[in-house]
């Protein structure tokens, strides 16, 4: 989900705007600490990178820190999705149940 | 946004910066201050903030399991085996010959030793328990296992001496030194094993550090015998120069070879040098002459005396200051010239 909503994000992908687009997807709010333990893990394995912005004065003098998903994480992304797409085509009762 | 409500809850932001200190955290915070800012509560701050430390808290006990369980069996053998069990990997008789040797120093020293030596065995004790933990772990390093040992000796001793020296006898005081061991063995096992990746013992502070509190010690040492011998000699006036010479070259030697051994440290190494002496030798040194003053002062062998334990002094001085600033300059050194550590995020 994380790294789908930084593919979304694109360039714009720090704290603020992540944990917007998951409220905004899925209606509930995430904590920052769990998001961000969620991007140290992905870029523990290589999936997402990071670079820090320039320190601003409205979030007192911090900088941001930008994720963007890596190849390796888009490679991950394209698997994930064809595991669920053939794992959905495995369940026609339900498919049936939606229509 | 509301003018009136800038400010996120004191108490909720003294946690956070206690608890987010490195690079990364502060965009965490600066994120929590941006959504802040934009209009979100007090209670939704101090969610947020109580998330982290939960966060932070979990991720610490799971990285540092060996450490804890290290702490809590540790503590639980030293406070009811102490370094006993060491006795029968060790023997006896060996045991013994070790700390016994330490009976035949002077006075604050053999205090001193058998503090330290008994330190160093309680912290031997619990050792293996460490290594254990950390093959499990598969982050088992020989310098990890040093290092914590090196940190523990003198925490290990710091607590006996005190309960020796000033706690009441009962259970309470059982129960604070099970939670100061507790404490102690789980501070040196943290800060033990946390080295940096790819670091090495030329640019290990703990190790280097230790190092140099050591061959400052060991100089001290050989300055107050030097100093002793120097005082303490008869014989005639060649005799005694032959003596007062021997001090300055003791004091010098010892002085630079400490210095070469801590390149780090080595401009401060005469300073550390008789600090050290001071601390651990200063005060016999000074009650003993004050005694002298006071009942001798009238006699007439007293201002001998006094001139030569004075040229004494004063060639240790000179000597220690000598080997220690002897070619500074010339070879460029001092902490510059060392090579940094690359910095772990790059």
């Amino acid at each position: 989900m994380i790294l789908l909503a930084l593919i979304r994000l694109g360039d714009d992908a720090y704290g603020v705007p992540i944990s917007k687009e998951l409220l905004d997807v899925t209606g509930r709010e995430v904590a920052f600490g769990s998001i961000y333990a969620a991007l140290d893990r992905l870029q523990e394995k290589g999936l997402v990178s990071s670079t820090l912005g320039d320190p601003t004065p409205a979030r007192g003098g911090r900088a941001k820190r930008y994720f963007r998903v890596t190849q390796k994480g888009l490679r991950e992304v394209h698997l994930t999705r064809s595991a669920l797409t053939k794992l959905w085509r495995g369940l026609p009762r339900l498919e049936e149940e939606a229509t | 946004m509301n003018g009136e409500r800038s400010q996120p809850p004191a108490l909720a932001v003294w946690l956070l910066r206690h608890v987010c200190r490195n690079e990364d955290c502060a965009s965490l915070v600066g994120d929590l201050l941006e959504r802040f800012d934009e209009g979100e509560s007090d209670g939704w701050f101090w969610r947020q903030v109580l998330t982290i430390v939960l966060i932070r808290a979990s991720n610490g006990l799971r990285a540092h399991w060996p450490q804890i369980l290290f702490s809590i069996a540790g503590g639980v053998i030293l406070l009811f085996w102490g370094w006993r069990l060491l006795i029968g990997v060790l023997g006896e008789t060996l045991i013994a010959r070790i700390r016994d040797w330490g009976l035949g120093l002077r006075s604050p020293m053999s205090v001193l030793y058998d503090l330290v030596i008994r330190s160093l065995f309680a912290a031997m004790t619990v050792q293996p328990i460490l290594a254990v933990l950390l093959v499990l772990d598969r982050a088992f390093r020989w310098r990890s296992l040093l290092r914590t040992l090196l940190i523990s000796v003198p925490l290990i001793a710091a607590n006996v001496a005190a309960f020796e020296w000033w706690a009441s006898p009962g259970v309470a005081s059982e129960v604070i030194f099970l939670a100061l061991i507790l404490c102690t063995l789980l501070v040196s096992a943290w800060v033990g094993c946390q080295s940096a990746p790819g670091s090495t013992i030329s640019g290990d502070s703990v190790l280097l550090a230790t190092r140099a509190i050591v061959t400052a010690l060991t100089a001290a040492y050989l300055l107050h015998a030097s100093l002793d011998r120097s005082v303490y000699g008869n014989g005639g006036i060649w005799n005694r120069g032959i003596v007062l010479a021997e001090t300055f070259v003791i004091s010098a030697l010892s002085c630079w070879s400490a210095r070469r051994l801590n390149r780090k440290y080595r401009r401060s190494m005469p300073a550390v040098i008789l600090i050290s002496w001071t601390l651990v030798f200063g005060y016999s040194t000074f009650t003993y002459w004050s005694r002298i003053v006071a009942d001798s002062i009238d006699h007439p062998w007293f201002r001998p005396y006094f001139a030569n334990f004075l040229l004494g002094f004063f060639s240790m001085i000179a000597g220690t200051l000598l080997g220690g600033l002897w070619n500074t300059r010339n070879t460029g050194e001092g902490p510059a010239s060392l090579p940094d550590r690359p910095p772990l995020l790059s």
